[in-house]
C-alpha cells in the first residue's frame, strides 16, 4: 500500500531513553496495516533533504551529545523548517523538544541555537523534574490519555503559536507551574515523555501515522484501529499506579 | 559519644536479622552514620594493610567476592561487604562488624558515590572496572560519573594504585594522568562481537569525540579500541586474558598474561563478563602479592553472587537467574544464554522500584531479539510486566505466545507446572524482581535467605 519515508535523526547519538522502541512502533502499526516504512538514518555531516521524508524523529541524548549535534543540527535548519512547513509530521522527544524551539540555555547561561519548528523557548532549571507523568492529551478533536516518563533540567515554556500536547495530571510536564506538556505546532509534536513514549500511546503514534500517510498520499487518510490487550493493560496500569501512593 | 553510636549500630546489627531487615547489612551503618557522621574515616583507620575499593557499573558484586575469595584463601584476615550493599551504609554496617585482627578492607562501592567513599576511607587501592548507561532517574546521566570519576583521580595521592579496565575507553583517559596505574584487558577473543551495540554509549573518543575505531569489541563499548583523529588508544595491557573458553551458562577456562608469566584459570562463572570480573580480581590479588597458585584455587572455589547466575532446583527442573539491571547487563546475559546448547523457557522479570532503577526505557536498549530462536516458553513477570510483553511484541515475538504473569507466586507455579521434567529455566530479573523471586523460593524451602550464603 503505502511506504512512509522516516528520517530517524542522529540516532548515534540521542537515542538515551529507548528511543529505538518509538521507531519500532511506527515501523510496526504501518505493517499491521499492510503499510511500510523506510527508515533512513541521518547523523552528523549528512544532509537532509526535505522532500525525502514524511516522518521526522528526534529523540533525547545526554548533554555531551546534545551538545555535539546542536551545532549540525543548525546547519539543517533551513530544510527542517522547510519539512514543517510543507506538512511532514514531526516526533520529538526530550532533548529533541528543546532543539525544536529557538533555543535552549544552559545554566551555564550558555544558549544553543533551537532549529524553531515549534514556538518555545527552555532555560535550565536547578533540580531535574523526574517520574512518571499522566497527561490529557488533545490532537485536532481527539481528547487522550497519555502516559510517560521525564527526565529533564530544561523548563521550557511555550510562546502563542504553539499548542501544549496536553495537561498534566500527574507530573512536571513542560517547567513545573503551567500545567502543561508537550507542544505542539503544525504537524510538529515535541515532549519530553519518554517511556519510550509510543508503545503505551498507541492514539498518539496513530495520528503520526495518520499525518505522515497523508503527507505521502496527499490525501485524507483513516487508520482501522488495532485493540490489543498487552497495550490496554500497560497504559491502564500506568494510570493506576502514577495515581497510587507509592 | 563515639562508643554510645557505635553501642546503638551494634545492637541494630544484632537485632536486624532477627527482624528480617535484609540480614541488616545496611541498617546498623545507617544508624552510625546518623550519630557520627565521621565514623567511616575513624574504623577504616584501622585497616592498616589496606583498603581495596572496587567500582563499576556491572561485576563489582562479583569482582569483590573473588578477591575476598582469594584474600581468604591467602590466609590475610580481611573484611568485606560481600552481601553488595555498596553505600555508605553498607560500608559503615561492615566496618561495624570487623574484629581487630581485620588489617585489610575489600569493599564494592557504588559508583555514584565512590569519590566520597575512597576520600573517606582513604582508598589505597582502587579497581575501576566499567561505566554503563544504569538508572538514568537515580544519577542523572552517565557522563557526570565520568566527571566525577576523573575529579576524583585527579585528586588522588601518588601513591594510590588504580587498576583500571583498559577495555573501557572512558576510564583510560579519566586515569591517564596518574602515575600509579596497572592496566588489565581482554585479548583477541572469538567470543568478541560483531559490531558495537545498540545499547553502547561512548564508543567516541572520550578526548576529541572522534568515532572510536575498535579492532575487537567484547562487551558495549568495550574492547581494543583506538581513535585516529588524537591517536588515544588503548594502552598495553599489564594482566591480558587470552585463549578465552566460555563453556555454555556453567563456566569459563583462560588464560592470564603478565610480566610474571602465564597462568590458567578456571572459574565456575559463565560469560564474557566473568572473565574480566576474574582478571581484575586477579589483577588486584596480585597487588597484594598474593601466591598465584593460592588465587588459582580460589578463583577456582568461587561460586556466583546470589542472583548472578544462581541455580536453584525447581523440583526436577533447574532455574538459572541472571540478574539483568541495565542494557549492558542483560546484553551481556543474552549472549551468555546463546551458548546453551538447547532451547530453554525464559521468564523476564521487571520492577522499578528505586533500587532497579524507575525508568524503564532501558528495556528498549536491549537487543532481545538475538535469543528469540532459543526460547521454548516466555513468560514475563514483576511490576513492569505489561512493558516487557509490549517490548517483545513490537520486537516480533509473538503475543500468543507471552504469558504475563505479574504475581511472582502464580509464576514460580507456572513454571513448576508447565516446564517439562529436566528442562532449564532462565529467570532474567531486575534487581528487586530478583529478591522478590529469592524470597518466594526462600518461604517455599527451595534456597536460602542471601545473607546466610558463605563466599
Amino acid at each position: 500500500m503505502t511506504t512512509v519515508r522516516i528520517c530517524h535523526l542522529y540516532p548515534e547519538n540521542m537515542n538515551i531513553y529507548g528511543d529505538r522502541g518509538n521507531i519500532s512502533v511506527l515501523i510496526k502499526r504501518l505493517e499491521w496495516r499492510g503499510h511500510s516504512a523506510i527508515i533512513t538514518r541521518i547523523g552528523i555531516g549528512e544532509e537532509f533533504l526535505p522532500g525525502d521524508f514524511d516522518l521526522c524523529y528526534l529523540g533525547g541524548g545526554q548533554d555531551r551529545d546534545q551538545n555535539i549535534i546542536a551545532s549540525d543540527l543548525a546547519k539543517k535548519a533551513a530544510g527542517i523548517r522547510c519539512a514543517a512547513d510543507d506538512g511532514v509530521a514531526f516526533l520529538w522527544v526530550c532533548g529533541g523538544i528543546q532543539l525544536a524551539g529557538h533555543g535552549y540555555t544552559d545554566s551555564y547561561g550558555t544558549t544553543l541555537p533551537g532549529v524553531g519548528i515549534l514556538d518555545l523557548e527552555t532555560v535550565a532549571g536547578e533540580e531535574r523534574l523526574i517520574g512518571d507523568v499522566v497527561l490529557d492529551a488533545n490532537i485536532g478533536d481527539a481528547s487522550f490519555p497519555i502516559v510517560g516518563y521525564e527526565n529533564h533540567i530544561g523548563r521550557t515554556y511555550l510562546g502563542p503559536d504553539a499548542r501544549p500536547l496536553g495537561t498534566v495530571i500527574k507530573g512536571f510536564g513542560n517547567n513545573g507551574t503551567s500545567g502543561d506538556e508537550g507542544a505542539v505546532q503544525q504537524r510538529v509534536i515535541g515532549t519530553y515523555l519518554h517511556g519510550p513514549l509510543l508503545p503505551k500511546n498507541p492514539i498518539l503514534a496513530d495520528e503520526l501515522l495518520i499525518w505522515s500517510l497523508e503527507h505521502r498520499s496527499s490525501g485524507k487518510v483513516s487508520l482501522d484501529p488495532l485493540g490489543d490487550d498487552f497495550t490496554e493493560a500497560a497504559q491502564a496500569r500506568a494510570i493506576e499506579r502514577a495515581h497510587a501512593k507509592r | 559519644m563515639r562508643h554510645f553510636a557505635r553501642f546503638i549500630a551494634k545492637a541494630i546489627a544484632f537485632l536486624s536479622p532477627v527482624l528480617k531487615q535484609g540480614g541488616g547489612t545496611s541498617a546498623p551503618g545507617l544508624a552510625l552514620l546518623k550519630l557520627d557522621p565521621k565514623a567511616i574515616t575513624r574504623m577504616a583507620n584501622g585497616l592498616s594493610d589496606g583498603r581495596i575499593v572496587v567500582s563499576a557499573t556491572n561485576g563489582k558484586t562479583t569482582t569483590t567476592r573473588i578477591l575476598s575469595k582469594i584474600i581468604d584463601k591467602a590466609n590475610i584476615p580481611s573484611v568485606s561487604n560481600a552481601a553488595g550493599a555498596n553505600l555508605k551504609s553498607g560500608i559503615a554496617t561492615t566496618l561495624l562488624r570487623r574484629s581487630s585482627n581485620h588489617k585489610l578492607g575489600v569493599f564494592e562501592v557504588d559508583e555514584g558515590v565512590l569519590p566520597e567513599i575512597v576520600a573517606e576511607i582513604n582508598a589505597n587501592t582502587i579497581v575501576l572496572m566499567n561505566l554503563f548507561r544504569d538508572q538514568l532517574d537515580r544519577y542523572g546521566e552517565l557522563e557526570k560519573i565520568r566527571e566525577n570519576w576523573k575529579l576524583m583521580i585527579d585528586g588522588l595521592p601518588a601513591s594510590t594504585k588504580l587498576l583500571v579496565n583498559a577495555d573501557d575507553p572512558s576510564l583510560v583517559f579519566a586515569s591517564l594522568d596518574h602515575p600509579n596505574l596497572v592496566f588489565f584487558g581482554l585479548g583477541d577473543t572469538r567470543y568478541a562481537l560483531e559490531s558495537i551495540p545498540h545499547a553502547a554509549d561512548s564508543s567516541q573518543c572520550p578526548r576529541c569525540n572522534n568515532q572510536l575505531q575498535y579492532s575487537q569489541i567484547t562487551i558495549s563499548h568495550m574492547g581494543d579500541w583506538s581513535c585516529t583523529q588524537c591517536g588515544l588508544s588503548r594502552p598495553n595491557l599489564d594482566f591480558e586474558a587470552t585463549e578465552i573458553e566460555l563453556q555454555g551458562v556453567e563456566s569459563i577456562k583462560f588464560k592470564i598474561l603478565s610480566r610474571t608469566g602465564e597462568e590458567v584459570i578456571e572459574a565456575k562463572l559463565p560469560g564474557l563478563y566473568n572473565v574480566y570480573n576474574a582478571l581484575a580480581a586477579f589483577t588486584a590479588a596480585k597487588q597484594l602479592d598474593i601466591e598465584t597458585a593460592v588465587a588459582r584455587t580460589a578463583i577456582a572455589s568461587v561460586n556466583a553472587a546470589f542472583g548472578r547466575t544462581e541455580s536453584i532446583q525447581l523440583g526436577d527442573k533447574k532455574l538459572t537467574m541472571l540478574l539483568a539491571k541495565n542494557p549492558a547487563g542483560a546484553n551481556s546475559n543474552l549472549d551468555t544464554l546463546l551458548l546453551h546448547p538447547d532451547r530453554f523457557h525464559l521468564a523476564v522479570l521487571l520492577n522499578d522500584r528505586i533500587a532497579d532503577g524507575k525508568d524503564v526505557s532501558w528495556i528498549w536498549d536491549v537487543d532481545y531479539e538475538k535469543i528469540f530462536h532459543k526460547i521454548e516458553s516466555m513468560h514475563v513477570g514483576g511490576e513492569r510486566a505489561y512493558d516487557l510483553a509490549l517490548r517483545f511484541m513490537y520486537g516480533g515475538y509473538s503475543p500468543e505466545r507471552i504469558t504475563v504473569n505479574d504475581k511472582i507466586g502464580h509464576l514460580i507455579d507456572c513454571l513448576m507446572t508447565e516446564t517439562p521434567s529436566n528442562e532449564t529455566i532462565f529467570v532474567l530479573p531486575s534487581y528487586t524482581a530478583m529478591l522478590d523471586l529469592r524470597g518466594e523460593l526462600v518461604n517455599r524451602g527451595l534456597t536460602h535467605d542471601f545473607w546466610e550464603e558463605g563466599l
